[in-house]
């Protein structure tokens, strides 16, 4: 290559060449200028952005068959490995007070599009055969609206792929919402706790929630496989 | 209160599950260790924290999922990433939300992000009802960060801190208080 | 001799690297300024991902499903777009102005459902206990905080605070950058004899700070990261989404005009080179002479 020919291959490699040793220096400066204020952010950003979309359906999904030989006598035990957990959303039960003539889908989880459906198990309870608590809502201008005619001594079904558990009814009682004295996540009896709003059948809006308490009498009691 | 519980929840929360090509339902040792050690009070000065019934049970319940299971490895990690959470609420010798520093703050988001992170976990802030969700990387939900009680029909109550420090953090702020009353004493 | 050329290209090569940060700074600024601090952008942009009607329907299925014990159809066209708009615009400005004292006019709200409730129970021959009215009362109160959330845009406090600190220095600070980028190309400038050296460097400096403002959003548009952002409902995702993209695209915009300034001082470099050449052709000639 002759020495005019080099130069003018050397211009243009500059030109390119330059630029891209400015930017990356140029980056490495703002990194190291920025990142003890930026790091933070990253991090909490990281926390809501995930490998995917996020999924903005809303159907729910059912687990849920009805056992169909009912004339069997019931099981004390059921294996946790013939247990499926059921996952936000989705239906696994049925839930009845025949005395007070509720018949409702139970739901794991108690958002509002479940509540709409039927009533909602609160995650941070238990399934029935968990011998934990297990706290159910539902609206009480919906599924729920019959709460108020469930009496002492009532009997409350639930049904599930794996077992049917009936619950005596012990008590109600009315407690304002964020009265955490109503209720006993800790505990280690099966206690179904059963709430709605307060009162029924009345205009407006007020803090306080009905509760029903009922203890476990029969159904079958989830054992670890091992 | 809200705050120490919050960012404890998220980092405690975060570090509880884990996906592995195990497909096993209950809770096995490993699970029991890690639920044992969310479960152990944290005393800071003359007061006893511990986590609420309500997260500790949405933990316990995700990890009984089937396809949900801990590793010894993962269990190493899981419960180191409790202790640093829990050392660092411990050395900042603080149980008001409002003087909770910003460093801490900090530090314990880092922690749950990371984490969140290493076990696949994104939080979803949803507007409409003003709750987190805490989902796997299936998009299962794993805890939902919100008041307890409903309104059993919309729950128009502002849950927690989380999307308010998100915020904070993200302006590169501290973390902002939100209302919820959580700690348990 | 060689020394002091080695030293000229140095201090050209640092002049023409700080000259690039600060177009780089000036462009992110101008290009935030017009986007994302831009009040009519935000607010465009909610309008096309369907934002005010969207929060019509959720204000209302939230206000439908409290357990109130009035009817669903007390609250149709209660309120609609236009009102959402006004309040969602009216809250944006005072966030983007730093008015911390902006609070929602709910009271219309209040009154328009209260008339509602109590129509309906003279209607049905309900009586109104005083313990009905002030439960009536909060119904309303809790209607309203329905709406009051579902308006108030998420973080929007916290990004107006962001947005003040930045306009506080914005026009400033693009006057000083402006005037130091002048002043550094003057001396620049100065320090070549060959004029066209120096505006070589400048053309460096313009595809450098091109490059490093196309590559940011370049990485963002290709790794699509923010379309993994986990926020609901749909619309308010669609939102984020839709701000993020447009800012991007409004950053490659500035990296392209960048481009072309630099690619329009190349043909400047030619003439002056020419004009260089010629003169000394003509020197040298006088001297021959």
């Amino acid at each position: 290559m002759s020495f005019p020919k080099r130069k003018t291959v050397k211009r243009v490699m500059a030109y390119f060449g330059m630029p891209l040793l400015f930017s990356v220096i140029g980056y490495g400066l703002f990194y190291l200028a920025l990142s003890p204020l930026l790091s933070p952010a990253f991090s909490a950003l990281g926390m809501v952005v995930s490998d995917s979309r996020p999924d903005f359906s809303d159907e729910l999904s059912s687990i849920f068959s009805p056992p169909e030989d009912t004339t069997a006598a019931p099981a004390d035990t059921v294996n946790e490995k013939d247990v499926q957990m059921p996952q936000y959303g989705t239906h696994y039960a049925r839930l009845q007070i025949g005395d007070a003539g509720i018949d409702a889908d139970l739901y794991f989880g108690d958002g509002p599009e479940i509540l709409k459906k039927g009533v909602g198990q609160y995650m941070g309870s238990f399934i029935p055969g968990s011998g934990k608590p297990v706290m159910i809502s539902g609206h009480n201008n919906g599924a729920f609206h019959k709460l108020q005619k469930v009496a002492e001594g009532d009997t409350i079904t639930i049904t599930t792929n794996y077992g049917v558990y009936e619950y005596r009814v012990t008590s109600m009682s009315v407690h304002k919402e964020s009265d955490k004295t109503a209720y006993d996540l800790r505990q280690q009896n099966e206690q179904l706790i059963l709430y709605t709003c307060y009162p029924f059948d009345m205009l407006g809006l007020t803090s306080n929630r009905y509760f029903v308490y009922a203890d476990k009498i029969s159904g079958p009691s989830i054992v670890s496989g091992n | 209160m809200k705050k120490i519980l919050a960012c404890v929840a998220s980092a405690l929360l975060a570090v509880t599950v884990s996906m592995t090509a195990f497909a096993a339902s209950g809770i096995s040792a490993n699970e029991q260790a890690v639920l044992d050690k969310l479960k152990a009070p944290i005393t800071v000065g003359d007061k006893t924290l511990t986590l609420p019934a309500e997260y500790y049970n949405q933990a316990e319940n995700y990890l009984k999922q089937d396809g949900v299971d801990v590793t010894d490895e993962q269990k190493a990690v899981i419960n180191a990433q409790i202790d640093e959470a829990v050392a660092t609420v411990k050395a900042s010798g603080v149980t008001d939300l409002a003087k909770l520093p910003s460093d801490v703050k900090s530090k314990l988001m880092t922690n749950a992000q990371t984490a969140a992170k290493e076990l696949d976990l994104t939080l979803t802030f949803d507007n409409s009802n003003k709750t987190i969700t805490v989902k796997d990387k299936s998009g299962n939900v794993v805890a939902k960060i919100e008041n307890v009680i409903k309104t059993t029909g919309a729950d128009t109550t502002v849950a927690v801190v989380t999307a308010a420090t998100l915020v904070a953090l993200l302006a590169g702020c501290a973390v902002v208080a939100r209302k919820s009353k959580l700690m348990a004493k | 001799m060689k020394k002091q050329h080695i030293l000229r290209q140095v201090i050209s090569s640092f002049i023409a690297f700080v000259m690039s940060l600060l177009l780089f700074i000036l462009t992110m600024g101008a290009c935030l300024s017009v986007t994302v601090f831009h009040r009519d952008f935000v607010l465009d942009t909610l309008e096309k991902a369907g934002f005010y009607d969207k929060t019509v329907n959720t204000v209302l299925d939230n206000m439908k499903a409290l357990p109130g014990g009035v009817p669903a159809e007390l609250f149709d066209d209660l309120i609609d777009a236009n009102l959402v708009r006004k309040d969602i615009i009216n809250s944006v400005t005072a966030a983007f102005s730093g008015d911390s004292a902006y609070r929602l006019d709910l009271q219309p709200l209040k009154d328009s459902l209260m008339a509602r409730f109590t129509d309906y129970a003279a209607n049905n021959g309900l009586a109104i206990s005083e313990e009905s009215k002030a439960n009536l009362q909060t119904l309303v109160d809790t209607c309203a905080d329905v709406y009051r959330d579902q308006v108030t845009i998420p973080f929007i406090d916290t990004f107006g605070q962001i947005r003040l600190m930045f306009s506080k220095g914005y026009t400033v600070g693009m006057v000083i950058i402006v005037l130091l980028c002048a002043l550094l190309a003057l001396f620049l400038m100065s320090i070549r004899r060959y004029k066209h050296r120096g505006v070589r460097f400048l053309v460096y400096s313009f595809s450098c700070a091109a490059l490093m403002t196309a590559a940011l959003p370049a990485f963002v548009l290709i790794n699509r990261a923010y379309e993994r952002i986990h926020l609901s409902p749909q619309y308010v995702y669609d939102s984020f989404v839709s701000l993020v993209s447009s800012s991007m695209y409004a950053m490659l915009i500035g990296a392209a005009i960048l481009l072309l300034l630099a690619l329009a001082l190349l043909p400047v470099v030619r003439l002056l080179k020419k004009a260089e050449i010629r003169k000394e052709k003509a020197a040298k000639a006088k001297e021959e002479h």
